[in-house]
């Protein structure tokens, strides 16, 4: 599987968990932005990090929702 | 001569959020922070929780080097003791000019009467006291079953410490949630280990090697004298409004760098407050007052609507759904006023 990331900009208030749990893959300045591909299990650890859920993880072959 | 420069007094999160936003929107005078504690601005919600388990530094907000880089003077380690006409009086007779002024000097722990020698948690140093004495097979009472307080039970339960609730309400959390829920939390905890007396106050029986009190804070803004923000050039922002929540204390500081600047407030944004406590991530949605419709309610998972709220426990794909829904009760009441 392979995962698309969204970052929901209105959710993220750049708590900066994700680029504490992923520092190569996201970078948090007024909202966190995603600066590199990762490993599912990076992003989906970094996705649940996320206090406000503002990142959402889709299946990119099938469009499946994976998280949250 | 006008002073132009902005200081902010505290260095937490309202004031390093002042700072960045300050600097986003093109502000280039001086900027001054200034903290009572030696450390550079950290994040305060890891203190009850996986803070306490293991020997690191204090989780800054920004990597060491962040406020030279933008221009930020950082004064620690000296207190603000007094706001006098156009300046700020610190603890070492300094005296700091300001032009604007935030005061974002947070909130201290409240302590009880009868418990003068117990620990509290609000600041990193505080968080290391605790920490020392969470070994194994250790006994921690905690008076209050608020968040900080419920938190630091969950931690420290898991490093291997018997601990022992004491809560004057009927259910944990009951002051913010209701005892609907916070019966449901009650269950929580009760399963995992931690011992929860309800309905009653710390009766110091029990050998216990440590005491810690978790009955909320006061704002911490005496130093500035009383309502300084009447003033056009003073801010206030974080934990010394009164409000206790991360998410308020980070668009609050956004505010005050937008109000400082001549700019409109960001639009109003629904409350929202996490938790962790057992692994499990607790969501709070808006305002969770009266009767809440219970959808879910497991062991380790808890769907509650409030006709102003939610509270999510274990359920984030609920969450964008919680947040679009009470948008629309918001709306919906605009247009009833």
């Amino acid at each position: 599987m392979s995962l698309n990331v969204h970052i929901d900009h209105d959710a993220c208030l750049a708590h900066g968990d994700c680029a504490v749990v992923a520092p190569d893959v996201f970078v948090v300045d007024d909202v966190a932005k995603q600066v590199a591909d990762a490993p599912d299990d990076v992003l989906i650890a970094a996705a649940q990090a996320c206090p406000s859920v503002a990142i959402v993880l889709t299946d990119s072959e099938t469009g499946e929702q994976v998280y949250p | 001569m006008t002073c132009t420069d902005v200081v902010l007094v505290g260095a937490g999160l309202a004031s390093q959020r002042c700072a960045e936003t300050l600097r986003a929107r093109g502000f280039d005078g001086p900027i001054r922070m200034i903290g009572a504690e030696p450390h550079a601005p950290y994040d305060r919600p890891p203190l009850s929780k996986e803070f306490l388990g293991e020997a690191a530094p204090p989780p800054l907000l920004r990597p060491h080097g962040w406020h030279a880089e933008h221009g930020v003077d950082l004064l620690l380690g000296d207190a603000a003791v007094a706001l006098e006409d156009r300046r700020v009086r610190l603890a070492s007779g300094a005296a700091v000019p300001f032009g604007k002024l935030l005061v974002a000097t947070g909130a201290r722990a409240r302590t009880l009467p009868g418990l003068p020698d117990a620990l509290t948690l609000r600041s990193v140093d505080d968080a290391h006291d605790l920490r020392e004495r969470l070994r194994p097979g250790a006994r921690l009472a905690i008076v209050g079953a608020g968040f900080v307080g419920m938190e630091v039970a969950a931690t420290a339960l898991h490093l291997g410490v018997e601990v022992t609730v004491f809560e004057m309400g009927p259910a944990p959390l009951g002051r913010v949630l209701g005892p609907r829920v916070g019966s449901w939390f009650a269950d929580l905890h009760r399963a995992r280990g931690v011992e929860l007396r309800l309905g009653t106050g710390f009766d110091g029986k029990g050998d216990h090697d440590a005491v810690l009190t978790a009955v909320g804070a006061t704002p911490d803004t005496e130093w500035a004298g009383p309502d300084p923000w009447r003033r056009p050039d003073v801010f206030v922002a974080g934990d010394a409004t009164g409000s206790q929540h991360w998410e308020a204390a980070a668009r609050q500081g956004n505010d005050a760098a937008r109000a400082m600047l001549g700019l409109p407030p960001l639009p109003p944004a629904i409350d929202s407050v996490w938790s962790d406590q057992h692994g499990i991530r607790i969501h709070v949605l808006g305002r969770p007052s009266g009767e809440p419709h219970v959808e879910e309610s497991t062991t380790d998972r808890l769907v509650a609507w409030f006709a102003e709220g939610a509270v999510l426990a274990n359920a984030p794909e609920l969450l964008p759904a919680a947040r679009k829904r009470l948008r629309q009760t918001e709306t919906t009441q605009e247009i009833a006023a």
